[in-house]
C-alpha cells in the first residue's frame, strides 16, 4: 500500500523479519537439544493431556509389573511348601499303613507313634512357612508364626492379594483353615490336619485297625484338601505369569505411544532446522545487500 | 523597481534554500529518531512589491520566494489508527506476559510436575500391597504424600509471586503513566505559546506526540485535539490531560469478596483526587491488571480445588481403614488443609507410619484393600488427576491463544507503523537529492547576484568615462 518507504521503517520491518527467523531456528535448535517436542502445555494443549494420561498409564504399569512378580514369588513359595507338605502327608499315610499291617509289636507300633508325630511336627513348622518375613497360611493376621506350637490356628481367613494389571487382582494367598482344615475340639477327625494326625499317632499306639483305618481316611481327606489348594495356587501362577508377559507388551505399547506424542522426530526437526538456516543466511546476505548502498555513495 | 530589486530577490532566494537545507540536514540527522515526521519548508513565490498611488500599479515583477515556514509531514488519521492498535497490543503483551510465566510453573508433562508426583504416591500405595506388614512400605508412602504436599506448595507460592509481581507493575505503569501525563501538559503549554507567537514548535510536537503514544500503549488513552495545537488526553472518558492541567492517577489493591479466599485483594487504578475507579479496559496496565485480578486468581482457585479433591478422596477411604495396630479413623491429610497452601499430613499418620490404613476395616492389618483402593484413585475418571489434567489443558489453550492473538497484533501494529512511516518517515535517497537540488539553487542564486553585482559595476563604474 505505501508508495513511499522511509528508511528507518524498511530497517525496523527487516529486523523484525530476521529476529523472527531466529526465533524459529532457535525454538528447532531447542527442540532437538531436549528431544522433546512438548516442553510447555502450550506448546500442544490437547496432546499434553494425552501425554499426562499415558505417563500416568506407565507409572501404573511399572507398579503392577512389581506386584505380579511379587505375586510369582508368593505363589512359588507356597506351591513349593504345598510340594513338601504332600511328600510328608504321603510318608505319614506309608507309615500309617505299615502300623496296621499285622504283626506289629507295641514297641513297633510305639516307634511308628512317634515317627507320625515327628512327621506332625514338621508339617507344623512347614505349615509356619514364611516368604520375606510374612507367614504364608496366616492370611491377613499379624502374626510370626500361622500355627501355634500345639498346633491352634493363630491366623485368619483373610485374603492376600495383588494387584496385577488394571482391575485386576489376584488372590495370592491360601490361609491356614483352606490348606489345613479347620479344627474341631469335638472330633478330632472332622478337624484340621494336626488334629488328624495327633488322631493317627493315639491309634498306632493303640493298635486299634478301625481307629487307624478312620484316621486313615480322614488323612485322605486332608491330602485331598491339600491338592486342590495346590490346583488353586498352580492356576494363580498360571494367570500371574501370562499377565506379566501382556503387561510387557502393553508397556511397549505405552512407551511408543508417548513417545510419538512427546517426543521430537529428529529427521524431521533437523530437515526444519537445515531449511530455517538456509532461509536465514538468504535473508542475512539479501539485507547486507539492501541497506548498504545510499545515495551517499555515488556523490563526490 | 530599483536597480537593486534584483540583489534583493537574489539574497531572499540564498536565505531561503539556506533555510531548506538546513531542514533537509535536520532530517537526515534525525532519520532514525523514533517518532520524528520530517520536515519541509514552505516556499512561496513573493509577489511584487505594492506602490503607493491614486491609481496603483507595480511592474508585475516578482520579488523572490520567502518561506512559509517550516512543514511537519504527517497523516494524523493513520497516526490515530497506529496509535488504537498500539492500545490494543499493550492488553495483549500484559495478559500475555502474565499467563507466560504462570505456564512456567506447571512444567507439564514432565517427571517433575505434580502430575509425576501424584503417580508416584498413587503407585507408593500399590507398593504397599506387596509388602503391608512393613513400616519401611508405609514410610515411603508418607514421603511420596510430602513430594506431593510440596509440588502444590511450590506452585501456589510461585503464583502468589507473580501476583505480586503483577501488582507490583501495574503500580510501576501508573507512575510511568503520571510521568507521561505530567510531560505532555508541559509539552502542551510550550506548543500553545508557541502557537500563538506564530512559531511552529515541530520538535515539542513531534515528542508530545511520542510521549501520547506511550501513553496509549499503557493505558488505551483516546487523544482529542485541544486549542492552539494542543491535545487532550482522556483515560476511562475522563481527562488525564486536559491542555496543561493533569490529573493523575494511582493504583489501588481494594478488597474483593471473589478474591478474599484466596487472600488477594483486587488491584485497580484510581484517580488520585477523588479516589474514583479509572476504567481502564485497553493498554498494559489493563493487561497486567485483569492478569492480577482474573488469570491468576482463577488458576490459582483451580489448583486449590484439586488440592481439596486430593483431601477428600484419600481422607473419605483412609479414615474406614484400620492401620497396622488395628485402629481405625486416621486422615491421611490434614483434613484442615484443603487448598494448595495449606495441604499438609495429618498429625495422625506424620512420622507415624504404623498408623497408615491400608486395610479394610472388616479385615486383619495386614490386609491391602483399602490400599488398592486409595491407589485406584489415580485413575478415576473424576478424581483429582483428571481435574488437574483439564487445568493444564485449559491453561496450555488459554497461554497459545493469547501468544497468538500478541503475535498477529503486533504485526498489525508494525504494518500501521509502516504505513504512517511510509508519510512521515525520513527517506535518506530523497533527502539527499533534495540537498543537491537545494545546493544548486543556491550556486544558482549566488551566481544571479555575481551577475547583477557585475551589472551594477559596469553601471557604477564604466558609464560616463568615455574618454578618461
Amino acid at each position: 500500500m505505501a508508495n513511499r518507504v522511509a528508511t528507518n521503517a524498511a530497517i525496523n520491518r527487516i529486523s523484525s523479519d530476521l529476529t523472527r527467523t531466529f526465533n524459529r531456528m532457535s525454538d528447532v535448535q531447542s527442540q532437538i537439544s531436549s528431544g522433546r517436542r512438548l516442553q510447555r502445555p502450550s506448546d500442544d494443549p490437547s496432546k499434553v493431556a494425552n501425554a499426562m494420561e499415558e505417563r500416568a498409564t506407565r507409572r501404573r504399569l511399572e507398579q503392577y509389573t512389581a506386584n505380579a512378580t511379587d505375586a510369582s514369588g508368593w505363589l512359588k513359595a507356597t506351591d513349593d511348601t504345598l510340594v513338601a507338605l504332600q511328600e510328608q502327608a504321603a510318608q505319614a499315610k506309608a507309615r500309617a499303613t505299615s502300623a496296621v499291617n499285622g504283626g506289629t509289636s507295641a514297641a513297633t507300633r510305639q516307634a511308628i507313634a512317634a515317627d507320625i508325630e515327628n512327621i506332625r511336627s514338621s508339617m507344623l513348622q512347614l505349615a509356619n512357612a514364611t516368604y520375606q518375613g510374612r507367614s504364608l497360611f496366616a492370611g491377613t493376621a499379624a502374626v510370626a508364626q500361622a500355627y501355634t506350637a500345639s498346633g491352634t490356628y493363630d491366623g485368619d481367613d483373610g485374603a492376600v492379594s495383588r494387584t496385577i494389571d488394571e482391575g485386576v487382582t489376584l488372590q495370592v494367598n491360601v490361609h491356614g483353615t483352606e490348606v489345613f482344615g479347620a479344627a474341631d475340639t469335638a472330633d478330632p477327625l472332622a478337624g484340621d490336619l494336626f488334629q488328624v494326625l495327633g488322631a493317627m499317632a493315639d491309634a498306632a499306639r493303640s493298635g486299634s485297625s478301625t481307629a487307624m483305618a478312620a484316621a486313615s481316611g480322614a488323612l485322605d481327606g486332608a491330602i485331598d484338601r491339600m491338592s486342590e489348594a495346590q490346583i488353586r495356587v498352580g492356576g494363580a501362577a498360571v494367570q500371574v505369569d501370562t499377565t506379566i508377559g501382556r503387561n510387557e507388551l502393553v508397556m511397549l505399547d505405552v512407551k511408543e505411544r508417548l513417545s510419538s506424542i512427546e517426543d521430537v522426530d529428529l529427521a524431521e526437526a533437523i530437515i526444519s532446522l537445515r531449511s530455517d538456516e538456509a532461509s536465514y543466511q538468504a535473508a542475512l546476505g539479501v539485507t547486507a545487500r539492501v541497506i548498504q548502498p545510499s545515495l551517499l555513495d555515488f556523490l563526490r | 523597481m530599483s536597480n537593486f530589486s534584483a540583489l534583493g530577490t537574489g539574497l531572499s532566494a540564498l536565505v531561503a534554500h539556506r533555510q531548506a537545507a538546513e531542514v533537509i540536514s535536520h532530517n537526515i540527522a534525525n532519520a532514525n529518531t523514533e517518532g520524528y515526521s520530517r520536515r519541509r519548508v514552505e516556499l512561496r513565490a513573493e509577489g511584487p512589491d505594492p506602490v503607493a498611488a491614486v491609481f496603483s500599479h507595480s511592474s508585475h515583477t516578482g520579488t523572490g520566494v520567502r518561506s512559509d515556514g517550516i512543514a511537519r509531514i504527517r497523516d494524523d488519521f493513520l497516526e490515530a489508527q497506529h496509535r488504537n492498535e498500539t492500545g490494543i497490543a499493550g492488553t495483549l503483551e500484559g495478559t500475555a506476559t502474565v499467563l507466560d510465566r504462570l505456564e512456567r510453573s506447571f512444567p507439564e508433562p514432565s517427571d517433575t510436575g505434580i502430575a509425576a508426583q501424584l503417580d508416584d504416591m498413587w503407585a507408593s500405595w500399590q507398593a504397599i500391597v506387596n509388602n503391608p506388614e512393613s513400616e519401611a512400605a508405609r514410610s515411603a508412602v508418607l514421603e511420596k504424600g510430602k513430594l506431593v504436599i510440596q509440588s502444590f506448595q511450590l506452585a501456589d507460592r510461585q503464583i502468589r509471586a507473580q501476583h505480586g509481581d503483577a501488582v507490583t507493575n501495574v503500580g510501576l505503569q501508573v507512575t510511568k503513566v503520571n510521568q507521561l501525563a505530567d510531560q505532555i501538559a508541559h509539552y502542551n503549554s510550550g506548543i500553545r505559546a508557541a502557537s500563538v507567537a506564530g512559531l511552529s514548535p515541530n520538535d515539542l510536537l513531534d515528542q508530545r506526540d511520542q510521549a501520547v503514544l506511550e501513553l496509549t500503549r499503557l493505558t488505551g488513552a483516546t487523544v482529542q485535539a485541544g486549542d492552539n495545537g494542543s491535545v487532550d488526553v482522556f483515560v476511562g472518558g475522563r481527562a488525564l490531560v486536559y491542555r496543561s492541567d493533569v490529573q493523575h492517577l494511582v493504583s489501588a489493591e481494594v478488597d474483593d469478596p471473589a478474591l478474599d479466599p484466596l487472600g488477594f485483594k483486587r488491584v485497580e487504578v484510581h484517580w488520585e483526587i477523588d479516589d474514583s475507579v479509572a476504567d481502564l479496559t485497553t493498554g498494559t496496565i489493563a493487561g497486567y491488571a485483569s492478569g492480577a485480578n482474573e488469570v491468576l486468581p482463577k488458576y490459582l482457585g483451580q489448583l486449590d480445588a484439586v488440592a481439596e479433591q486430593l483431601v477428600t478422596s484419600v481422607n473419605t477411604l483412609h479414615s474406614t481403614g484400620n492401620d497396622l495396630d488395628g485402629d481405625t479413623g486416621h486422615d491421611f491429610f490434614d483434613a484442615a488443609g484443603t487448598t494448595a497452601a495449606t495441604l499438609a499430613l495429618s498429625a495422625d499418620v506424620a512420622g507415624q507410619p504404623r498408623h497408615l490404613a491400608a486395610a479394610d476395616a472388616s479385615a486383619g492389618p495386614l490386609d491391602t484393600s483399602l490400599a488398592q483402593s486409595i491407589a485406584a484413585i489415580g485413575r478415576a475418571t473424576a478424581g483429582p488427576d483428571a481435574s488437574y489434567r483439564s487445568m493444564i489443558v485449559a491453561l496450555g489453550s488459554e497461554v497459545q491463544f493469547f501468544t497468538q492473538q500478541s503475535d498477529v497484533q503486533n504485526s498489525v501494529v508494525q504494518r500501521l507503523d509502516e504505513d504512517r512511516k511510509s508519510v512521515s518517515g525520513v527517506n535518506l535517497d530523497e533527502e539527499m537529492v533534495a540537498l543537491i537540488a537545494e545546493q544548486h539553487a543556491y550556486s544558482a542564486a549566488a551566481r544571479v547576484i555575481t551577475t547583477v553585482d557585475e551589472m551594477l559595476d559596469t553601471l557604477i563604474n564604466r558609464m560616463g568615462v568615455v574618454g578618461r
